[in-house]
């Protein structure tokens, strides 16, 4: 590669060059500027207030709360899903296949809305459920729903990415030198796809966190209750408080940046300890 | 502790595909069985089956004379060691030794005394506390070696184990692991698909074809006595010739051949002779005299320790033949030359579609 645009015309790589270091301001440096200008225009001071703000803290810890619940449910869903997929052969696999992804396909705002038909007060299902004083629609539990169900891919993908390079005669071995079927799973399975896990968790936790089209529609909405960090920010905008919204929104950007970043950090050093045979 | 090992009329197919046929199977305590085969000939299938990793459709396994079909792969006491060495990634060459008394339930400083004693026995008491990543392919199989034997099985169980290694390595384990065989005296079930490999190693040989056992025997009648035309072209390279049996003697055009040991065929039967590249010797062409073929040299190739030839007899047989370096007309032979061509011994096999010779002859 280094080779091939040392043979570029100087004016022609100059001009590359440029074009794709101004579009990356353009398109992604600037607006996190800006952002950062909205959040601590009236000071620093005012900013922590807006954070402090009890709303606020409500939306973030609930944004939290759901992000880890999300993670744990398709980190044991996803994760035996991830094994159905590589390591049974059955008819219809391939489509079953394909079909994990349609979560990234489908726009998240009508993930969202086909739960609250299904699950809403005039759903089958929600009407089954309201019987039996059970609510999902409107609260946490729908909330984890609609997460579990857009963030479904990621873990599924990350460790079926990691299973289908393992080997799995170490846990045969293991089965000869005495192991039970659950120390297999525990002391060779699970520890030889930790990467995919990781990796799984960090992409669906950063997803999770950001999520807005399917929790607007399947929470309501409800201040200080069903709110998320994404929907306060939207809320505080519309209402023309941008001080308040920049404030979360500059610590969402923040809280993602770091996941990639040590993302980044866990594989580079995975690498790096790994030795070559 | 060590163990008889008996399997019997052993069935097996994936989907259609039938894998073992009837395999039936007898080792003795403390024995080194190889079991020889082409891939896909069952060898790992069986190997499997026999280590509970595989569920046979039909037939018994017998360790010590008991019955293990319903016994699971953890509690049949057997040593596996595998092809791609299934170490336990990130660990220690100790921790991967000192996995299967983990399990057991062993506290943790009698199963390091004893994992380490098993590095010990491999040569490799430096390495027990490095990651098994580092450690180069010869030094992991034997740390998986290690493993197998520190759950002291009554069995041990090593599929190819050395197919992942060259040729180097290869060598100077297949010493290694004969040694710690014997010192451990336990009943050895070695797959491979390397004929030296079994020969080198093994008591007894089985060797396998399209999941069936063509023979069971001592390395050296396996060679020289095959069952089948299968076990003689495989193990080794082989002239395979029409001919018929005539007092004891084996006849191919004039070419006599002595028997090698017992043969029961009839005169006149017709058989397969099968006849060894380096039992076939040369002489002067003027020398031909009874029991003797001419024949015309159709290629000579110098291969270091001998000259392996290609002659045509006046019969229109062609034979393969190797001829020792130090051979008196290994310097001279070249193509075209007449050779007067003997066979010192060879074997024979019942050729059921081959024709009877006519009276006059016998």
């Amino acid at each position: 590669m280094a080779a091939r645009s040392r043979n570029l015309d100087p004016l022609v790589r100059w001009s590359l060059f440029t074009s794709v270091i101004g579009l990356f301001f353009v398109l992604i440096l600037l607006p996190l500027v800006s952002l950062n200008q909205y959040a601590v225009r009236e000071g620093i001071g005012v900013f922590w207030d807006r954070l402090k703000e009890p709303d606020a803290l409500k939306a973030l810890w609930l944004t939290v709360a759901v992000a880890l619940a999300t993670t744990a449910v398709n980190g044991v869903i996803g994760t035996a899903m991830a094994f159905i997929l590589t390591r049974y052969r059955f008819p219809g696999r391939r489509t079953f296949n394909a079909l994990v992804d349609i979560p990234l396909a489908i726009p998240t705002v009508v993930t969202g809305f086909a739960l609250l038909l299904l699950y809403g007060p005039f759903g089958p299902f929600g009407k089954y459920l309201d019987e039996h004083d059970i609510r999902i629609m409107f609260s946490f539990p729908g909330l984890l729903l609609g997460h579990v169900f857009v963030t479904f891919p990621f873990m599924v993908r990350a460790v079926a990415a990691v299973l289908e390079t393992t080997p799995r005669s170490p846990e045969d071995a293991a089965r000869t030198l005495g192991a039970t079927e659950r120390q297999v799973l525990f002391l060779v399975t699970l520890p030889s796809i930790r990467e995919g896990l990781i990796a799984g968790s960090f992409l669906t936790f950063s997803r999770s966190l950001g999520e807005f089209g399917a929790s607007i529609m399947v929470s309501g909405n409800l201040v200080g209750r069903t709110q998320t960090g994404p929907l306060y920010i939207f809320s505080r905008f519309n209402t023309g408080d941008v001080e308040g919204a920049s404030a979360i929104a500059i610590l969402l950007a923040v809280a993602s940046f770091l996941i990639l970043l040590l993302l980044q950090f866990f594989q580079v050093g995975r690498k790096g300890k790994e030795g070559t045979p | 502790m060590t163990q008889r090992l008996s399997v019997d009329r052993i069935r097996k197919s994936f989907g259609a595909k039938e894998v073992l046929r009837d395999v039936s199977l007898s080792v003795n305590p403390g024995e080194f069985l190889a079991i020889l085969g082409p891939s896909g000939c069952g060898k790992s299938t069986l190997l499997r089956i026999v280590a509970g990793l595989l569920p046979q459709d039909a037939g018994v396994v017998r360790i010590g004379g008991r019955e293990v079909n319903s016994d699971p792969a953890r509690s049949r006491g057997v040593g596996f060691v595998f092809q791609d060495y299934a170490l336990f990634p990130r660990s220690t060459a100790l921790e991967n030794v000192a996995f299967g008394l983990r399990v057991r339930g062993v506290g943790q400083a009698e199963r390091g005394r004893q994992a380490r004693e098993m590095l010990d026995l491999v040569g490799l008491s430096e390495e027990a506390d490095r990651p098994v990543d580092h450690l180069s392919g010869g030094q992991r199989q034997r740390v998986a070696l290690a493993r197998a034997l520190a759950i002291r099985p009554s069995l041990l169980l090593l599929d190819e184990p050395l197919s992942a290694l060259d040729i180097k390595v290869r060598e100077r384990l297949r010493k290694e692991i004969l040694a710690v065989q014997k010192r451990v005296g336990i009943t050895t079930l070695f797959v491979t698909h390397d004929q030296q490999e079994a020969m080198e190693l093994g008591d007894r040989i089985a060797v396998m074809s399209e999941g069936r056992i063509e023979q069971v025997d001592r390395p050296r009648d396996v060679y020289q006595r095959p069952a089948t035309e299968f076990v003689a072209r495989f193990v080794g390279e082989v002239n395979v010739l029409p001919g018929q049996m005539y007092h004891g003697y084996a006849y191919a055009g004039s070419l006599a051949i002595r028997m090698e040991g017992e043969c029961e065929m009839k005169n006149g039967a017709p058989v397969k002779v099968i006849l060894r590249p380096e039992d076939i010797t040369m002489g002067p062409v003027d020398e031909c005299g009874e029991g003797c073929a001419t024949a015309r040299v159709r290629s000579a190739r110098f291969l270091g320790t001998h000259l392996r030839m290609e002659v045509e007899t006046e019969g229109g047989y062609l034979l393969v033949a190797l001829l020792l370096r130090s051979h008196s007309m290994a310097e001279a032979l070249a193509a075209g030359d007449a050779v007067s061509v003997r066979a010192i011994r060879g074997s024979v096999l019942p050729d059921p579609l081959g024709k009877r010779e006519p009276e006059y002859y016998l």
